[in-house]
Parts: structure tokens; C-alpha cells; sequence
């Protein structure tokens, strides 16, 4: 029956995002790791630290980077607390790159 | 509206359920259940039914930015099985998603929750938005084309497809999640009285919450015996609400409201009740809590391990409703946001 049905006849559910894609990109990504240094900022939620470690790991052996770790609970925030901002201006003069983890 | 043209993009589909339900589930635009499909015919005579103009910009929804015109409205509302006339109340519940501050946290977070809706008003009794009594037998058209017209307008405007919604658990009340408030067994103000709408005005609230609780007291109690019962079942460790974020909601069923209101509890009484007894004991929260607590919280962790710990930061925190039907059984929402609650304009009318 389908095959036979008039077809181009279904709107489209989804709408266009104002601005775009809704993704957003801030600056361009770094050429290469070496010698970069990359600040990692740690939320606190149960294993960010494991994760957080194992991607430091992994960076600092594989590409060279020099980390930074930065533990939210140390600066006295909450999980969902966003870093002040001259905490974060600070960071981002500091060091090339920054690892968040998200979520949990 | 004499005459309507859509202007959404057509997909190469005919008007048959089971290839749009394919492709539709293929392709991120459904939610899991059958719809029906968007078809020019049916979104244009839906549009037809109302004043307002296709391109009217209802909203822009977080965190996909998607534009919420009220075509992209009346396609989902199309696809959820709504009638035209329920269009007021889906736009105005997307008018209260969008003045939600956090919304784009909502839509992305792991933390389990949904769209809430109550309804108020007149409105509520003509479209057959039901209160909630009887909802394990009995399905309401209503409540449930609504509540899913909201949540695939969310989908498919506010998500940004494959990576927005990351909630540890789905759960039914994703699908169906729209109440009407029991006018006729509420001894007190109704909600949107409460909160400032006239009686006869057509208003939708909209909360985030989480799955809601089934609280159950079965023996003959005082007022102060049940709310003491109805506070032990609000206070937990296990709770956001308790680090001092968002806000709680109590629905009562009619009899047990009604036994409140009898003892002299206004819904001010009750709240201030709530507040002073649904604690806990700060040491219930183990050491590593306090990175938790919102700052003004952590007074509570810094006392004494006995200090007790309040559910919310103020009783302004917990708000009341009145649903369901006969029986000793109410449903108590633990942690969430809003009340966010906008005024139904009446534009569309039945065809």
C-alpha cells in the first residue's frame, strides 16, 4: 500500500537552531601536545579523579604534556558550582588547554 | 485561520504509520511510541484551528537553540495524538519550559528527571485533563497527548540529536507526565490562585521532577499525625533537595487534604510543618558530603553532627497541589525545579 501512497507529503519535525548547529567552538584546537600545558579540573563527582588521572596519564606519556590538576573541593565549590571567574582567568593564563569532566 | 501554508521541509514519506514510525525512530524525531504522521493535510488543518500565525516564534528552546515556531508546535502536537484545542496549553507549557533558567541543564543532565505539568482553570474540565484519579485503568487522551507533545517538542527542538538527554534512568513519566489540579476536592486556594491568577483563569505550571513517591497512610491519624508521617517519608540523605537545591512538591489526594484543612492547616501551615520536620540529622551524611551542600547549606554540616538538616532551604521551597481521587494515597515529587507557570490564552478551537 505504502509503495503506491503519495509520497513528500511528512513535514519535517525538527527545527533549525538560531545561531547554527547549537555546537560551539570557542577557539581553534592546538597543532600538536608537546610541551603543552594542559590544566586538569577536577569536579569532585565520584571518580572524575580516576578518570581525570588515566586521560593525564595517558597524555603525558603518549604527547608530552605537562598537567595541571585543579580540584574544585579544594577551591571550596560544589560539583555543579561554576568556577569563579578570576579562578578560571587565572587557568586559562596558566596553562594551553583544559580537561572538564561532565556529567557523571 | 482561513488559510494556511506550512513551510517545513517535506520528507520523501507517504502517509502511512509504519514506514514515518520507522523512520522517524531511525532518525531521532520520535519517542519511542508510534505517532501520526505530520502530514501538510493534518498540520495545516490543525494550524487551521487556531489564530496564530505559523511562523509565530513561540520560544527558543536550550540547549539546541531549536526556534519554537508554531508549525514545529503543531507537528508535534500532531505526532503525539493531540486534538487542535490542546495547542493552548502545549504552547504555554513550552512558554514555561523556555523561562526555566536551567533548562539546558535539564535537558542534558544525568540526574532522572521530566517535564511536569499542572493545569488550572476551566479549560482543564473542557479538554478532559484529568486530576489523576483512576490513572492505573483508565487512559485520558488528554493528559497523555499533551504531556507527549511537550516532550517531542523537546526532542526535536531543544535536543540536539544523539547527545542531549543523559539521564542515568528513563522512566515512564517521560510520557506522561500532565495533571489537572482536583478543584472540586481541594478545601484550599487552588495553585494558580496561590499564586496569583484569578479563579477562572486557564493556567499551566510546569515543574522538573523527579519520579514522584506514593505515600500511603492507612489507619485514622490526626492532621499532626499525618503530616509527621508524610515528613518522615520527604526527609532522605539520597536527595539533592536536601543539599539545599531546587525545590519539593506534595500532591495530596483530596481526603487527606481535606483532613488537613479540617484541623485548622492552611497550606502555609502545612509547608511550615514540612520544613521544621522533614530533617535529618547531620551526621546522617557522611564526611565527605559538605563539597555538596550549597554554600548557605553548609551551616548545617558545620554544627553538630545532631543539627537538623531541613529538606529545602526555606518552606517557599515546597509548593502543594491537590490531585487524584478517593483514597488514602498521596504522591510526594522529592527533588526538582520551578514553579514556572504561564496564563493559557485561548486560540485554538475544536474541529
Amino acid at each position: 500500500m505504502s509503495t503506491q501512497a503519495t509520497r513528500g507529503i511528512v513535514l519535517l519535525p525538527r527545527a533549525e537552531a538560531r545561531g547554527g548547529t547549537g555546537r560551539r567552538t570557542t577557539r581553534p584546537g592546538l597543532a600538536d601536545l608537546k610541551g603543552k600545558r594542559v590544566a586538569f579540573i577536577d569536579d569532585s563527582r565520584p571518580n572524575a579523579d580516576v578518570v581525570l588521572a588515566a586521560y593525564q596519564a595517558l597524555l603525558e606519556q603518549k604527547y608530552g604534556i605537562r598537567a595541571t590538576v585543579v580540584h574544585k573541593v579544594d577551591l571550596g565549590l560544589r560539583i555543579n558550582e561554576a568556577l569563579p571567574k578570576e579562578v578560571f582567568d587565572k587557568i586559562v593564563s596558566e596553562v594551553d588547554a583544559g580537561l572538564v569532566a561532565l556529567g557523571s | 485561520m482561513d488559510s494556511v501554508q506550512v513551510r517545513s521541509s517535506r520528507l520523501d514519506l507517504p502517509d502511512d504509520v509504519e514506514e514515518v514510525y520507522a523512520y522517524f525512530e531511525a532518525n531521532g524525531f520520535g519517542d519511542g511510541h508510534p505517532v501520526i504522521p505530520p502530514t501538510v493535510e493534518r498540520v495545516e488543518r490543525f494550524l487551521a484551528a487556531g489564530d496564530l500565525a505559523p511562523d509565530t516564534e513561540i520560544a527558543v528552546l536550550e540547549p539546541g537553540k531549536g526556534v519554537a515556531t508554531v508549525e514545529k508546535i503543531a507537528i508535534s502536537a500532531v505526532m503525539a495524538g493531540c486534538l487542535p484545542q490542546y495547542m493552548d496549553v502545549v504552547i504555554a507549557a513550552i512558554q514555561a519550559q523556555a523561562a526555566f533558567p536551567k533548562q539546558g541543564n535539564a535537558m542534558t543532565t544525568a540526574h532522572s528527571m521530566s517535564p511536569l505539568m499542572v493545569v488550572n482553570g476551566p479549560i482543564a474540565r473542557e479538554l478532559g485533563i484529568s486530576s489523576g484519579a483512576g490513572g492505573s485503568t483508565v487512559s485520558w487522551r488528554a493528559n497523555a497527548a499533551i504531556a507527549r507533545a511537550v516532550r517531542l517538542c523537546l526532542i526535536n527542538l531543544a535536543g540536539i540529536p544523539g547527545s542531549t538527554d543523559c539521564n542515568t534512568f528513563m522512566w515512564l513519566p517521560k510520557y506522561m507526565y500532565c495533571v489537572a489540579e482536583n478543584d472540586e476536592g481541594n478545601p484550599w486556594e487552588s495553585f494558580a490562585v496561590e499564586k496569583g491568577y484569578a479563579a477562572d483563569d486557564d493556567v499551566v505550571t510546569l515543574f522538573w521532577k523527579e519520579p514522584a513517591h506514593h505515600v500511603e497512610v492507612m489507619w485514622e491519624t490526626t492532621p499532626a499525625e499525618l503530616l509527621a508521617a508524610f515528613s518522615d517519608s520527604m526527609c532522605t540523605v539520597a536527595s539533592r533537595s536536601s543539599y539545599g537545591e531546587g525545590q519539593v512538591l506534595f500532591g495530596f489526594c483530596p481526603d487527606q487534604a481535606q483532613l488537613c484543612a479540617s484541623g485548622g492547616y492552611s497550606k502555609k501551615d502545612v509547608k511550615r510543618f514540612f520544613f521544621e520536620n522533614a530533617r535529618k540529622p547531620a551526621r546522617a551524611y557522611g564526611p565527605k558530603a559538605w563539597p555538596h551542600f550549597i554554600a548557605e547549606w553548609q551551616k548545617f554540616y558545620t554544627a553538630t553532627p545532631d543539627t537538623m538538616v531541613p529538606m529545602v532551604r526555606s518552606p517557599e521551597q515546597i509548593e502543594i497541589i491537590v490531585i487524584g481521587g478517593a483514597g488514602p494515597n498521596s504522591l510526594y515529587f522529592p527533588h526538582g525545579y520551578g514553579p514556572f507557570s504561564r496564563k493559557i490564552e485561548r486560540r485554538w478551537r475544536a474541529r
